[in-house]
């Protein structure tokens, strides 16, 4: 009796038969071996057998194919390499496997790669709370495509800003709850920073191996700290001073450092010397502290907190 | 790709293929499992995982005999692999699952009190063979704040802490013993939610706001129940609804929301829990004119008020 074959097994047996045949096979070998599980008809079995090839690629399995000589010319054979698509063992003791799995367990990246990773590797997911967390979500269908640019250095191209990019991912950083994606912008001829939670809508990535990175990249210093940034924006570096009242103080010299210090009040405020070049960022930065602290000078900036502040006291 | 949460609709033959392929090896590497714990693990259904397994028995390669056929049976309710007669090792990692595997690894390294010497640093060493060429290009950077080690360290055995904590709403700095029960990180600081004895309630404590702790060599026998910090912002029950101008979005961007929605021209609405109206006033001060209250319970004047009371520092 004719058993009706679902392309999930279909493509389980053509996998099971072109690992354990020694030499390739034609598609008529391959057909004859595996009976009833391709249609009769030719075309229609050729669209099936094409469908389970893509199919197994997507997986990452390859059918190779050479083109046969002599009685069977110009005929295609198929095969497929064990080692092409199989982990190799990694030895991996028990103990390290178990780190693996703790590590995974903790860090969150809402994405289900980790989890696929861990179950190649033979683990289990830890399904109890754990006592730490670190949270980096970044989500199963932007890790993909970000992953393939940046393992296999494709150029990605993407929406920013409104703007189309082109760029040569060279790295990523999370910082601060954010992920942050460098690398050559074709658009601006030049490296530039992307915040990931910004990149609207989907990646498209190039060919393989399109791009080197720089020798000794160091995604931590391509980004700005807040304080880098407070120095950006001005050809001429500038600094204000501000006095941060006693509750704040200490935290601003942690912030900081000791070197920024120009004056220590008795009452426990602290006088500063902050970079304000860029003066949005330090104004920022300034009211993040609301009324415990004060630009003293320069003039010019004193007046544009003030302005600025009485502009939204008018607005009400 | 396969195993991906929330897809909806008819799975696709590559997708359970997939899945067969990461969960025959798995089950080969253990020899036997309950049906109900490979479910859990996959999160699939049982009868899934039986109809899988059942596929799986029957499929091989031509003759089909024992020996060219997957060998995984159910009996009861466990599964069963014997030989690896087909399928002999897992799937080598996709790029999403590399990048997974570096990214968890680096976080975990990097955080505080972790061993750079262990189990762990071992086994991210026997991956480096997959990983591409010799560029590490993700960082994780976490925040360096004192006192993770120490909280975690006591998350774990369950001893109470007594810190001193500051407020920087208020300004007050309070004493307090607290039982942590789990640390996390998030939006780039680390937090403790702890039983607090001062309020006899469950808290959240930002570690950087920690100025003083001491060990008090009292544990809690209680069994822990970690949570994820999932509370961050219902402390209060405040709830606003903002509107936020392309250009300040990031000064939002890193709070937990309740809900959001990104608009085509780059603002967003965001509802948001608020802490205290003094934070509040501090984000609208700092968004200028650029963040504004829409819904929910915030006195009307907060921005002015706000600025006001800045603004009276100036006019001293």
């Amino acid at each position: 009796m004719a058993v009706k074959r679902g392309q999930a097994e279909r493509m389980l047996n053509l996998l099971a038969l072109l690992v354990t045949r020694s030499g390739p096979l034609t598609l008529r070998q391959i057909r004859y071996e595996l009976g009833d599980h391709y249609p009769a008809n030719d075309a229609a079995a050729r669209a099936s057998f094409e469908r389970d090839k893509a199919e197994l690629r997507k997986l990452g399995i390859p059918v190779d194919m050479v083109t046969l000589g002599g009685a069977e010319a110009g005929e295609g054979a198929y095969s497929i390499d064990r080692r092409s698509f199989e982990l190799s063992d990694l030895g991996l003791s028990p103990v390290e496997r178990d780190a693996l799995q703790m590590a995974l367990a903790t860090v969150r990246l809402g994405a289900s790669a980790g989890d696929e990773a861990l179950w190649k590797m033979g683990g289990e997911r830890l399904l109890s709370g754990r006592v730490t967390s670190i949270n980096l979500e970044i989500g199963d269908e932007i890790l993909h495509a970000l992953a393939e640019g940046l393992m296999e250095s494709r150029t990605m191209l993407f929406t920013y800003k409104g703007e189309r990019r082109e760029v040569d991912p060279y790295g990523m950083l999370a910082r601060g709850g954010h992920w942050y994606l460098i690398g050559f912008d074709h658009v601006r001829g030049a490296q530039r920073v992307f915040r990931v939670d910004r990149i609207e809508g989907l990646i498209e990535a190039g060919e393989k191996n399109s791009f080197e990175r720089p020798a000794g990249f160091d995604p931590r210093s391509a980004v700005p700290t807040e304080q880098e940034m407070l120095e950006m924006g001005g050809e001429i570096p500038r600094r204000a001073r501000v006095r941060v009242d006693a509750p704040l103080a200490e935290r601003v010299v942690g912030e900081l450092g000791e070197e920024s210090i120009v004056y220590r009040g008795e009452d426990g405020s602290i006088d500063f010397l902050v970079p304000c070049t860029n003066v949005a960022s330090f104004r920022t930065w300034l009211l993040a502290m609301v009324d415990r602290a004060e630009v003293l000078e320069p003039d010019d900036v004193r007046q544009h907190v003030v302005e600025w502040l009485s502009e939204l006291e008018r607005l009400g | 790709m396969a195993l991906k949460k929330g897809k909806r609709g008819p799975e696709g033959a590559g997708e359970r293929v997939a899945r067969l392929l990461v969960l025959i090896p798995w089950l080969l590497e253990r020899g036997e499992a309950e049906i109900a714990q490979v479910a859990k693990e996959f999160k699939i259904s049982e009868k899934q995982v039986v109809a899988d397994l059942e596929l799986a028995s029957v499929c091989g390669a031509p003759p089909f005999s024992p020996l060219e056929l997957i060998d995984v049976y159910v009996d009861g309710d466990m599964a069963y692999a014997g030989l690896p007669t087909v399928i002999h090792r897992p799937l080598k990692m996709n790029t999403a699952e590399l990048f997974a595997l570096m990214t968890m690894g680096a976080a975990a390294l990097a955080t505080p009190g972790a061993d750079r010497q262990g189990p762990l640093s071992r086994a991210l060493e026997k991956l480096r063979p997959l990983m591409p060429r010799d560029a590490t290009p993700i960082v994780v950077d976490l925040p360096r704040t004192p006192f993770v080690e120490e909280v975690r360290e006591a998350a774990i055995d369950g001893e109470r802490l007594e810190i001193r904590y500051f407020t920087p709403a208020s300004g007050a700095r309070t004493t307090r013993v607290i039982t942590p029960r789990n640390v996390f990180e998030r939006g780039g600081h680390w937090y403790v939610s702890a039983d607090d004895d001062r309020s006899g309630e469950r808290r959240e404590f930002r570690l950087d706001r920690i100025e003083e702790l001491t060990r008090t060599g009292e544990f809690d026998t209680k069994e822990s129940e970690p949570h994820e910090g999932a509370n961050w912002f219902t402390e209060t029950g405040t709830v606003v609804t903002l509107q936020v101008a392309p250009g300040v979005r990031y000064l939002v961007d890193s709070y937990p929301y309740i809900e959001r929605k990104d608009h085509r021209d780059g603002s967003l609405t965001v509802q948001l829990g608020v802490s205290s109206e003094h934070w509040l006033g501090r984000l609208l001060i700092r968004g200028g004119g650029d963040i504004e209250v829409v819904g929910g319970t915030a006195p009307a004047d907060l921005r002015a008020t706000t600025a006001r009371q800045v603004l009276a520092r100036y006019s001293q």
